[in-house]
């Protein structure tokens, strides 16, 4: 077990930031970490790295305590913290040789710039990065002793979508290489994309916890189907299984809990009316509507959270 | 791997002082436009007079440089967050305190020899003891302040409450010490206060071998009291080291600071009175010529002095 968590609570003063987290995560893949923010996302994390002691309950990282084996812990787990802040004038080169020297092992300097993908920068002075850069070279500190667990921390916030790619693609490699990685993140559709299994936090519990395509599943049936036709038919009861919501312009909209058997009686239709169709489209439900309907504006908590 | 953190981290702050404008105007150019108000102005070129203030500025020197130049980065660091990219690499907080003292070493060092060098050879100076002694009275001044900017570095809690810490212990030890005025002009007064100001020992140090040409065997007990005092702040920096300023710092903590110092310094005035710290300076060799020169005014502030026709005059 790479993470294993029971009953783990804390508390500021009046403000319970976790109250009574179970978890266990087994090694490799990547664990998505969601929730709004103040749902306990850092607090977790921090606990998990050392940096702040439960309130109670025990978290177990690598089979260490975080608190009592601190040193230990972190020559074998990388950390990208949410906000990284670099040693003042010096150069990329120098940064990571810096943190190197902090490891008993690690990895060549050269490796690393190529792994994150800075190997032209390595001249350049860490004030002069971009902010996407930053955030590789943040990920190059994580990974230079090549540890078996990341806990990384919004690496992509506040980055543009190319910038975003970018660290993507750097962490399938990781994902690739075998390591184990928990990802906090705001951006769903790169939680979505990314992560072999999905943990929902709100307000210090978990109120979700499967894989995307398990939670999808639980997400409240709503497909929407843009269809458009050759000729003007009646909209009403065109497509079975289906409710007929409105026009987008020259496309119908309709919403179906089941995609499949609407587009196959939608079909049918065509046929017996002997129109054509000239365009189709489906959004199914995303993580995005998933996480809406739990954290939503309701207040009400659906827990559908998948037995282990 | 303790050794090669503290190593690489070492190297990587003395890379960022000579990388940094700011560092080095206050490392080079602040101290050098000391040396030349002191040595131009007050002792107007006089090699008697500039050799005799020469003690006081190095010492205010090193205390600022401690001070200033140690717990500003280190709180700032603090601040911006750099501090806890470190708290998640396996190093210690004992590395990290060593490191910035070590680089504070460095730092002084580089201020140490160009005040020296500069007035040498501008003011003429001369130094009556030997270099090397001069050296290890700098080591022992430097071990025993830079654990007070490491303190005041690891304790204060953010950029806004540590310049009136730091300028809390500065300017005491600067005017009430013998670093602006020496030690045995000063009113009994403040004779009996000045010996509980650790800059007042390394003024007598330096006295001793720049001034009266003394070997180190005659500054035993000055050098002790900076020992002490150094290894007092060095544990305390270590135990007391903070990673975010969102640590708590308890009031046992800073009870046990203040508790710690208030023991040593009563320790050093108590048996202070046995060094030979009253006698004039120079009045082995070089004497203080004129009450101008002995006013030669190692403060930085105006002050009035009687002159030898016993009108006041205004100095600066």
């Amino acid at each position: 077990m790479v993470i294993q968590v029971r009953s783990l609570a804390k508390s500021y003063e009046n403000v319970h930031a976790l109250r009574g987290l179970s978890l266990d995560i087994t090694p490799g893949g990547i664990v998505g970490l969601l929730g709004p923010n103040g749902a306990g996302k850092t607090t977790f994390v921090e606990i998990l790295e050392g940096l702040r002691p439960p309130t109670s309950g025990s978290a177990q990282v690598l089979g260490l305590d975080p608190q009592k084996n601190a040193v230990e812990l972190r020559q074998r787990i990388g950390v990208q913290l949410q906000h990284t802040e670099f040693p003042d004038s010096l150069t990329v080169d120098e940064t990571l040789r810096l943190f190197a020297a902090f490891y008993p092992k690690s990895r060549a300097i050269a490796e690393v710039l190529s792994s994150v993908n800075l190997s032209e920068k390595r001249k350049a002075d860490v004030s002069t990065l971009s902010g996407g850069q930053k955030q590789r070279l943040a990920l190059g500190l994580a990974t230079l002793h090549d540890p078996e667990l990341l806990i990384l921390d919004e690496p992509t916030s506040g980055l543009d979508p190319i910038a975003r790619r970018g660290i993507h693609e750097i962490l399938k490699n990781l994902k690739a290489m075998g390591k184990t990685i928990l990802l906090s993140s705001h951006y769903l559709d790169e939680i979505e994309a990314l992560a072999d299994r999905v943990i929902i936090l709100r307000e210090g519990e978990v109120v979700a916890d499967g894989t995307p395509l398990h939670l999808l599943a639980q997400a409240e049936g709503s497909s929407t189907l843009w269809i458009e036709i050759d000729k003007p038919v009646d909209p009403e009861n065109l497509v079975p299984g289906a409710s007929f919501e409105g026009h987008d312009g020259r496309l119908l909209r309709y919403r179906t809990k089941d995609s499949t058997a609407a587009i196959v009686g939608l079909g049918a239709a065509l046929k017996s009316s002997n129109a054509a169709l000239l365009d189709l489209r489906l959004k199914r439900p995303t993580l995005e509507d998933l996480y809406v309907q739990l954290i939503g504006v309701s207040g009400v908590v659906q827990d559908i959270t998948e037995a282990a | 791997m303790a050794i090669q953190s503290y190593l690489a981290l070492v190297r990587a702050q003395l890379l960022a002082f000579l990388r940094s404008k700011q560092a080095l105007f206050w490392s080079l150019a602040f101290p050098l436009g000391f040396l030349f108000l002191f040595g131009g102005i007050m002792a107007r070129g006089n090699p008697r007079a500039a050799t005799f203030m020469l003690p006081g500025l190095l010492t205010t020197m090193i205390i600022s440089g401690s001070l200033f130049g140690i717990a500003m980065p280190m709180v700032l660091a603090r601040e911006k967050g750099i501090l806890r990219r470190f708290r998640v690499t396996p190093i210690s907080a004992s590395t990290m305190i060593l490191a910035h003292g070590t680089t504070a070493v460095f730092q002084n060092a580089i201020t140490f020899v160009l005040l020296l060098t500069v007035s040498h050879f501008v003011f003429k100076t001369e130094i009556a003891g030997s270099f090397s002694a001069l050296g290890v009275v700098f080591l022992f001044g430097a071990f025993s302040t830079i654990p007070l900017g490491l303190l005041v570095g690891s304790a204060a809690k953010d950029m806004e409450s540590a310049p009136p810490i730091i300028n809390l212990i500065f300017f005491p030890m600067m005017f009430l010490s013998g670093s602006a005025f020496p030690f045995a002009l000063l009113p009994e007064a403040m004779k009996s206060f000045a010996r509980f100001l650790p800059a007042t020992y390394i003024v007598e140090s330096l006295q001793g071998i720049i001034v009266r040409g003394e070997g180190l065997s005659l500054l035993i007990g000055p050098l002790a009291i900076l020992t002490v005092l150094g290894f007092t702040g060095l544990a305390l920096s270590a135990a007391l080291f903070r990673w975010e300023g969102t640590e708590p710092l308890s009031r046992r903590s800073i009870a046990t600071i203040l508790g710690a110092f208030v023991v040593v310094m009563i320790g050093a005035a108590l048996v202070a009175p046995a060094f030979r710290m009253n006698e004039m300076p120079g009045s082995r060799g070089l004497r203080p010529a004129t009450p101008k020169a002995r006013c030669a005014c190692f403060a930085a502030r105006p002050c009035s002095m009687v002159s030898a026709d016993g009108s006041r005059t205004r100095a600066w």
